[in-house]
C-alpha cells in the first residue's frame, strides 16, 4: 500500500496561545513493500508524522493519502476508522500501554474492536503470536509479568493481528539491549520479506536505519531535509553516519588516506593495520 | 569520603522470582557511579527501590538514614529519580510553571526561583519550549522537562534510570559533565548503554542481581568478554580501541575519534 503525503502541516494548539508547529509543508511518497526510515532529533516532529499517517490526527494542512483513502480536513468517521485498520502504529513503549489481564485479550483487543468474526478470533491470536516467534502458551499469561523483551513482542503482536499492510514502528528497540534489539529487527525484517508489509520505522538509532532501511527520510524541525535511497546515503553529506563510516571519512579527511567503506570492524582494522 | 548509600544484603522478589538475594552494595558521597546491565539485570527494580517505591527496605541506609516508614520523606527529599519511560504526568500549562513547580511549593522567593530556573533553562538548551505545554513536547523533550523540575530542587543524589536515550549526543553529554561538576551531588547513572559510562568514575556490571564487576570506569570498560557474555552492545570507539590493543596498534582506550586517528597516524 503506497503512502502520499502532500504539503502536510500540523499545529497543536491550533489557534490558541501555545500554538506550536510541528510539521512544516511536507511532501513525502512511501512506495509499497519496502523499509522507509524516518530519522530526526527529538521535537523534528518523528511521531507527530507517524500518528498523522495511523489517522490518530487530523492534518492542519494538506494531506496524507494511504491507498484509496485521503486524511484531511474534510475526512469522515468511516475512512478514519478504515485507515486505522490499514495501517498498525507500534508506539514508543508499546508495553506500557497493556490493559488486560491476560495476553489473549491484549492481543484480541483490536479485532474485537474491530467488530471482527469472533470465532476465528483464537486462530488469528495464536497466527500473530507465532509472527513474533512465541507459541500458544503465552496466550494465558499475565501481560505485566513478562520479560521487557517479551512486552514488546506481544505488544508487537497486538498490531499485527489484524493484518495492517503498513506497519509503523516508533522507535521499536528503544529501551531494549543489543540481543533483543537484534531480535526486533530480524523480525521488522520478515514482515517485509514474508508478509510484504510496507514498513516506516522512526528512530534516531543510526545503526538500526542502516541496517535494514530501503529508504531514509530526515526531519529537522518539521521539515523534510532530506529523502533518498539508504544505499546512496553513504556518500551524501547531509546526515548522520554510522560511526564506522564517520571514521573512514575523517581518516580521509585529516590524513588523506583511503580505508574502504565497510560495515564490518575486522575488515576496517585490517585495512588500518596495512596503512599505519 | 563517606558512604552516603549502603545497601546490606537486599533481597527482593516479584511473586516467586528473586530479583535480588542478598544484594550489598556501598556508594561513596558525590562520586559518581554507573550500574549497567542488559534488560532483566535488576537495574530499575535497584533504582525503584533507592526512592522506597517498590517497597520500604530496611537493609537501605541513606544519609544515615535506615529506610522505614518515619524516615522515608526526609529520605526522598534529597535524592531525584528519573525514570526510563517517558514521562506523562505534567501539572502545569507551560514547561516554565512546571519546572519552578516544586520550588513554589516550598515558598522559595520569586527571584530566587528567576535565577535557578535561568540557570537550568540554560543548560539544557530549553529556552524556546518554556512557553509550551508540556503535552505536546516530543519524547526526548519531555525527558528534558522532568530533569529539569528534578535538578532545580538541588537534589543530593540523583539516579537515572536508562532516561537519556532519547537524547541527542551532544545535549547527552552536556548534562553529564555538568552534573560531574557539582561538587554536592552524588549520581547514580543507570543504563544498558556503554557510551552512558564513559563520564562515571566507577562502573558496576549487573546481570541478573548480581554484581559480576565493579572498579574503575576505564577499568572496567576493558571487560569485552563480560559485555558479550551478557548481550551488551559495544560501542564503535571502545570495540575498534579495545581491539586495536590487541594489535598493539594503541597502548590505551582511546574514545575520541579525533584523537584515535591522530594516535594511529601520528
Amino acid at each position: 500500500m503506497e503512502i502520499k503525503i502532500e504539503n502536510l502541516s500540523y499545529y497543536y494548539n491550533e489557534k490558541t496561545s501555545l500554538q506550536k508547529k510541528a510539521l512544516d509543508d511536507i511532501n513525502i511518497t512511501i512506495e509499497k513493500n519496502i523499509i522507509t526510515g524516518i530519522i530526526g532529533k527529538y521535537g523534528s516532529g518523528k511521531t507527530t508524522l507517524a500518528e498523522l499517517m495511523n489517522a490518530l490526527m487530523i492534518p492542519s494542512k494538506g494531506n496524507v493519502k494511504i491507498g484509496k483513502y485521503v486524511l484531511d480536513k474534510q475526512i469522515n468517521n468511516k475512512d478514519i476508522k478504515e485507515i486505522r485498520k490499514k495501517v498498525g502504529l507500534v508506539m514508543q513503549f508499546p508495553e506500557e500501554q497493556f490493559f488486560n489481564q491476560t495476553v489473549l485479550e491484549e492481543i484480541s483487543f483490536a479485532l474485537k474492536n474491530f467488530n471482527y468474526k469472533v470465532d476465528k478470533l483464537y486462530k488469528q491470536v495464536i497466527d500473530s503470536l507465532k509472527m513474533v516467534g512465541l507459541d500458544e502458551t503465552y496466550t494465558e499469561r499475565n501481560p505485566y509479568k513478562l520479560s521487557s523483551g517479551e512486552k514488546r513482542l506481544i505488544a508487537i503482536a497486538s498490531v499485527l493481528v489484524f493484518n495492517p499492510q503498513v506497519i509503523i514502528f516508533d522507535e521499536p528497540t528503544i529501551g531494549l539491549d543489543y540481543k533483543k534489539k537484534k531480535q526486533i529487527i530480524a523480525i521488522i525484517k520478515m514482515l517485509k520479506d514474508k508478509y510484504h508489509k510496507t514498513i516506516i520505522i522512526i528512530t534516531h538509532d543510526v545503526d538500526l536505519l542502516y541496517a535494514i532501511t530501503d529508504q531514509i527520510i530526515v526531519l529537522e524541525q518539521g521539515k523534510v531535509i532530506y529523502q533518498g535511497l539508504t544505499s546512496k546515503v553513504f556518500s551524501s553529506q547531509t546526515i548522520v553516519f554510522p560511526q564506522i563510516i564517520q571514521f573512514i571519512n575523517l581518516v580521509k579527511k585529516e590524513k588523506g588516506i583511503d580505508l574502504e567503506k565497510t560495515n564490518n570492524i575486522k575488515d576496517l582494522i585490517k585495512d588500518v593495520y596495512r596503512h599505519v | 569520603m563517606k558512604d552516603i548509600i549502603v545497601i546490606d544484603k537486599l533481597s527482593f522478589r516479584y511473586d516467586n522470582k528473586y530479583i535480588f538475594n542478598n544484594f550489598s552494595l556501598k556508594i561513596k558521597e558525590n562520586s559518581f557511579v554507573s550500574i549497567i546491565g542488559p534488560n532483566g539485570s535488576g537495574k530499575s527494580t535497584l533504582a525503584k527501590l533507592l526512592v522506597g517505591l517498590l517497597k520500604v527496605a530496611d537493609e537501605i541506609t541513606i544519609f544515615d538514614l535506615i529506610m522505614n516508614e518515619k524516615n522515608l520523606n526526609d529520605i526522598r527529599k534529597d535524592i531525584a529519580l528519573i525514570m526510563d519511560t517517558t514521562n506523562d504526568c505534567f501539572v502545569a500549562e507551560t514547561v516554565a510553571d512546571e519546572i519552578v513547580f516544586g520550588l513554589e511549593n516550598l515558598g522559595l522567593k520569586n527571584s530566587d526561583i528567576k535565577k535557578r530556573l535561568d540557570e537550568i533553562v540554560k543548560l539544557l538548551k530549553i529556552d524556546s519550549i518554556l512557553n509550551t505545554d508540556p503535552y505536546s513536547l516530543s519524547g526526548g523533550e519531555k525527558k528534558l522537562v522532568s530533569l529539569a523540575s528534578s535538578l532545580i530542587m538541588n537534589p543530593k543524589i540523583i539516579v537515572i534510570d536508562d532516561a537519556f536515550e532519547m537524547i541527542d549526543k551532544e545535549t547527552k553529554e552536556k548534562i553529564f559533565k555538568y552534573l560531574k561538576q557539582q561538587k554536592k551531588l552524588t549520581i547514580i547513572n543507570i543504563t544498558h548503554n556503554i557510551e552512558d559510562v564513559y563520564y562515571s568514575d566507577r562502573t558496576i556490571i549487573l546481570n541478573q542481581g548480581d554484581i559480576l564487576v565493579d572498579g574503575p570506569t576505564l577499568k572496567v570498560l576493558e571487560q569485552d568478554k563480560v559485555f558479550n557474555r551478557i548481550g551488551i552492545e559495544l560501542p564503535f570507539m571502545l570495540d575498534l580501541s579495545l581491539k586495536l590493543k590487541l594489535y598493539g596498534l594503541v597502548d590505551k582506550i582511546i574514545l575520541d575519534m579525533n584523537e584515535m586517528v591522530n594516535e594511529l597516524w601520528k
